[in-house]
């Protein structure tokens, strides 16, 4: 195992010291203070520098020996393929372990160089920045995996596109809460996981080479090829739902907006140019008015439209921003910093710096130039001001105990009064010699009523993305109106087919799951919602038929092409569960040359021959 | 006897829609040296990397030291030693360094030995191996193969764009492993003067299969060559007995097998027959596998040496 | 002793080696007693292989010219210089009879051969030079 390490170690070596670096380096992105002090809620360079990192780790490993040339020099040693692979995943192991180690180092060596806000021994991100980094786990296992596939090169770089922007999005969603911020835990887990298996996956996969003039081992098709197949029609379905939804809104676009205009309800087309609107009939056909655009008044009319979650390759986010207001840093976990004659303190509640409860808030209020840096936390009715003189803050309370809502400027008549000052729930204070005085009422209670809520509303009833009844009830000045939308016109018809089109190629097996799924409002990107709940059962069908229709045609390819029964089992199964995108994956995998049926030689005897030796030799 | 160390088996390769081998068998005998020849693009490679077990046959079957090519334990791949023609190595490692890992990775390898043949062919332990030159590259190749053992060494043209030094080097290296050890040999090579002394059998490829399976010896009493000027109106023989009658001036080269004195007798009294001798390897070599028609070198002189009517 | 082989030549590499040797022999330049070269020194000599070289030195045996002794080598034996003298003349013989054939086959018939060896057998003596065997 040493030997194999020992030829390896040009690039276990090198990815070491240059990973170590362009990751430290990468952690310039922010100051100082951002990196290492306060969170700067997502370490975006990092990340993508870690992914890149890792998989041209993974791939160097797995295809040095290629590269070389010397690839049948080693498969000539009295070697394992085991050994040689467990060499391979032990190098790229020594080398994240060095990135974890190194990395904050040759971060705090980058920032000493070049940032002159900096003090050594702040490390208080560094475990945000090892859950970023393990990213590299999945990402060197990708490179690996991929680099180990016995394909050719464009299908292995392929494949290892697709898995990364899998692993990324499933890591990102599964650690995702609410709020679309991260947790350490989870993120990390996620990745280890998506690690190990794709190293196993590609241990396995180093077993096999390409023959083109043999068919696919059964072996490589079941252990390798399918798993390839699944995560690529998962890709495929992501991408595909993003369409139809592209499609879906397309079509809301083209159907008319029901508006008033001269005393009734009626529909108008909505692109208008120049200002000039036209009105439509029932049937979606413009009509022979045309019309300012004051002629008519906009109703609501909610139409749910349910966008799906998207595929996401982006760094997770391990905390809230931090945010800095006259000198003050706040992270997003509630500990503030301030910067004294170059050295960093913390500051809190008190003299005791005790610290804000996470979620905090800072502002600076007062006049332009002279504001005070204060802190507002979530659930708390006080206001705490920043005493320089003290070196902590000063808890200042809202009048009547009210609740801060949001910190903004005042409506000063010039620009020059204008301060900031503090919204609470029942009015608005400003700060006046360390003390909070009311100086006017609430915005909310100020602002005139929302125009929105003075608009007729039309109902929406039987809604299935593609069309739907809208109902007006009529109040005392508008007559009742009711109206059916579905596609009419020729661009209607036309979105709407693209839609239907693009569901019928999705997977059958996950179109069976979605019309299990009751409707409702949003999607996962999986899913199609076309077909939830079983509406549009004609769809469903056609989905189903043309999985069946590509794979009869799969079976007389095969069978054309002289392939033997679990090949074509396998690809019919394949075909008839993920649909029309594994057939064409079938027409890439399954060539004629590797099937071609050689007929047997005849036994040909040599033109001079001789016994072997020691017996006698015959004319 | 005993079993053989390689046995080819009606193999069979095509590569698309090209046969390369057709039926390809023979044997090779513990402690022989059986050498393979035959046209670049014959097949020799593909046999050998089928008997490594880098490609699979499409039919057949070859086995080495008892086991399917197809399905090689590790523990006899250590047990064959492989020369190549282009001497593959670590280009980051030293000499040094490649002796480490030969001796690391196979548990026969003679150290004290590869030290030495080292040291005589004065290549020293710390030299980089892109700094080598291709011969120096093939020695070592050798000694790395030689130094640890094998019951069977494979050698694929090992000697491809060596000087005339370095491969009677190669060569003596070959003899004193045969001398020292019972290796059996299995050798391809186009240098035909050098395969003539140290084979023990011949077998040339052509056509994917084996035109000669014999040994040596064997070769040389049962093939004759001379040279034969027919008069007016005499053919040239045809049969069993002739190898390849070519075109020459003034008549034809004829390559004999098994001929019995009759023929001889026949073809003296139709014509002027040169004493035949036993073909040098290389000539045997180009009268079975050259070409059917003269080359694109010799098409003018033919139209001079065949004057109106052909005889004298 | 030498040694010399031509791998050019019809004979098979083994017999001119059992030839030579023989040829030393009756020459009386390796006499009884003297040691053969290895197998492996020979091999290198002759760049031939090995096999070869065993394949002559086991027909040697055979033939009772030499005495293989374990872990010493080959000696020329006692009898050495006997078979030599048999051996002589049938080195003689195949000479006489490849000269047979050669002629056979450039068309003499057996009358020039005799005429011719006459002629030959004349100009030797006319030289003088006649070896002892």
């Amino acid at each position: 195992m040493n030997r194999l390490l020992g030829k390896d170690s040009v690039w276990w070596l090198f990815f070491a010291c240059a990973g170590s670096a362009a990751l430290g380096c990468s952690l310039t992105e922010h100051s100082f203070l951002y990196s290492f002090v306060a969170s700067p809620g997502a370490f975006e360079a990092l990340y993508y520098v870690t992914l890149g990192a890792g998989v041209l780790l993974g791939a160097v490993a797995a295809c040095f020996d290629e590269a070389l040339g010397t690839r049948e020099f080693l498969a000539q040693r009295p070697l394992a393929t085991r050994a040689i692979v467990r060499s391979r995943i032990h190098g790229c192991a020594t080398v994240m372990a060095v990135w974890f180690v190194l990395v904050p180092l040759v971060g705090t060596v980058a920032f000493w160089v070049s940032d002159r806000l900096f003090e050594f021994g702040w490390f208080r991100q560094v475990p945000a920045h090892w859950a970023t980094m393990t990213t590299a786990v999945p990402a060197t296992a990708i490179g690996f995996a991929a680099g180990s596939l016995p394909f050719a090169w464009w299908a292995r770089l392929l494949n290892a596109g697709v898995a990364v922007v899998v692993v990324c999005t499933m890591a990102w969603w599964i650690a995702a809460d609410a709020q679309r911020n991260h947790d350490c835990t989870w993120f990390a887990g996620a990745n280890v996981v998506a690690g190990v298996l794709l190293f196993a996956v590609g241990a396995r996969a180093s077993c096999w080479t390409r023959d083109p003039d043999l068919p696919l081992p059964r072996g490589l098709r079941v252990g390798i090829v399918a798993p390839l197949l699944v995560l690529a029609a998962l890709l495929f379905s992501a991408f595909n739902r993003e369409a139809l939804g592209d499609a879906i809104w397309k079509l809301h676009r083209a159907y008319p907006e029901p508006v008033v205009h001269a005393g009734r309800v009626a529909l108008q087309a909505r692109d208008s140019v120049d200002g000039v609107v036209h009105l439509v009939d029932a049937e979606h056909r413009p009509l022979d008015i045309t019309l300012g655009r004051r002629d008519t008044t906009e109703m609501r009319h909610p139409v749910p439209l349910g966008g799906p979650q998207s595929v996401r390759v982006e760094a997770p986010r391990f905390g809230r921003w931090a945010h800095t207001q006259g000198g003050i840093t706040l992270g997003g976990d509630g500990v503030a910093f301030v910067v004294e004659r170059s050295r960093f303190r913390r500051v809190g509640k008190g003299p005791e710096q005790a610290p804000f409860a996470p979620g905090s808030r800072v502002g600076g209020l007062g006049p332009r130039g002279e504001s005070q840096t204060v802190i507002a936390e979530p659930l708390g009715s006080d206001l705490w001001r920043y005493d320089a003189s003290e070196g902590h803050f000063v808890a200042t309370a809202l009048p009547d105990g009210d609740r801060v809502v949001e910190f903004e400027w005042d409506d000063a008549a010039t620009d020059e009064q204008r301060e900031a000052v503090v919204e609470g729930a029942r009015g608005v204070y400003a700060l006046r010699g360390g003390q909070l005085i009311r100086i006017g009422e609430p915005r909310s209670a100020r602002t005139t009523e929302s125009s929105n809520d003075k608009l007729p509303e039309v109902r929406v009833q039987d809604y299935d993305l593609l069309s739907w009844r809208a109902e007006f009830a009529g109040d005392g000045t508008l007559a009742a109106w009711s109206h059916e939308f579905t596609p009419r016109t020729l661009a209607e018809r036309w979105h709407a087919s693209v839609a239907w089109l693009l569901s019928s190629v999705r997977p059958p097996v996950l179109q069976a799951i979605a019309a299990a799924q009751p409707v409702r409002d949003r999607w996962p990107v999986l899913l199609d919602p076309l077909v939830a709940n079983w509406r549009r059962p004609w769809l469903l069908l056609t989905t189903l038929g043309l999985a069946v229709g590509c794979a009869w045609s799969v079976r007389n390819r095969l069978q054309r092409l002289g392939a033997d029964a679990p090949a074509r089992r396998f690809w019919v199964a394949a075909t008839l569960l993920l649909g029309p995108f594994a057939a064409l994956v079938s027409w890439w995998a399954e060539r004629p040359r590797a099937w071609a049926k050689h007929p047997l030689p005849l036994p040909r005897v040599p033109r001079i021959s001789s016994h072997p030796v020691g017996q006698q030799v015959l004319p | 006897m005993s079993a053989p160390v390689v046995e080819f088996a009606g193999v069979a390769r095509w590569f698309g829609t090209q046969p390369v081998l057709q039926g390809l068998s023979f044997r090779v005998e513990p402690g022989q040296v059986y050498a393979l020849l035959g046209r670049n693009g014959a097949g020799k490679t593909t046999a050998l990397r089928i008997l490594l077990g880098f490609l699979q046959p499409h039919a057949g079957r070859a086995t080495v030291l008892g086991h399917d090519c197809t399905a090689l334990p590790p523990a006899v791949r250590g047990r064959i030693g492989y020369v190549g023609e282009d001497h593959r190595l670590y280009p980051t490692m030293t000499v040094g360094d490649a002796v480490e890992f030969e001796a690391g990775t196979r548990p026969s390898f003679r150290r004290a030995f590869a030290d030495q043949a080292l040291q005589r062919c004065g290549l020293p332990a710390d030299r980089r191996i892109p700094r080598l030159s291709r011969g120096q590259r093939a020695q070592l190749s050798l000694v790395l193969a030689v130094a640890s053992n094998p019951e069977l060494l494979v050698c694929d043209d090992p000697a491809l764009g060596l000087d005339a030094v370095m491969r009677r080097e190669l060569l003596d290296a070959l003899i004193d492993l045969l001398a020292d050890t019972g290796c059996a040999v299995l050798l391809s090579s186009h240098f035909l003067h050098d395969v003539e002394r140290i084979a023990d059998r011949v077998g040339i490829l052509h056509d994917g299969a084996l035109l000669v399976d014999a040994t040596l010896d064997d070769v040389k009493r049962r093939v004759l060559r001379c040279a034969w000027s027919p008069r007016a109106g005499s053919s040239p023989p045809s049969g069993p007995h002739v190898l390849r009658t070519a075109p020459r001036r003034d008549g034809h080269d004829l390559t004999l097998l098994d001929a019995p004195p009759e023929l001889f007798a026949q073809l003296r009294a139709t014509g002027e027959l040169t004493p035949p001798v036993p073909p040098s390897l290389e000539e045997l070599f180009l009268d079975l596998a050259g070409p059917e028609r003269p080359g694109i070198l010799r098409e003018p002189l033919d139209a001079l040496a065949a004057p109106a009517g052909g005889g004298r | 002793m030498l040694i010399r082989i031509d791998p050019r030549s019809p004979e098979p590499l083994f017999e001119q080696v059992v030839f030579a040797v023989k040829a030393a022999v009756a020459k009386g330049t390796a006499k009884a007693g003297d040691r053969l070269p290895s197998v492996r020194e020979l091999a290198r000599d002759l760049a031939i292989n090995p096999n070869t070289v065993v394949r002559a030195y086991e027909a040697l045996e055979r033939d009772g010219v030499v005495v293989r002794r374990q872990g010493a080598g080959c000696f020329v034996s006692d009898r050495g210089s006997d078979l030599a003298q048999g051996e002589k003349k049938k080195q003689l013989l195949d000479l006489m009879r490849r000269a047979a054939t050669e002629a056979f086959h450039l068309g003499f018939t057996a009358e020039d051969v005799k005429k011719a060896l006459g002629q030959g057998l004349d100009e030797v003596q006319f030289e003088g030079k006649r070896r002892q065997p």
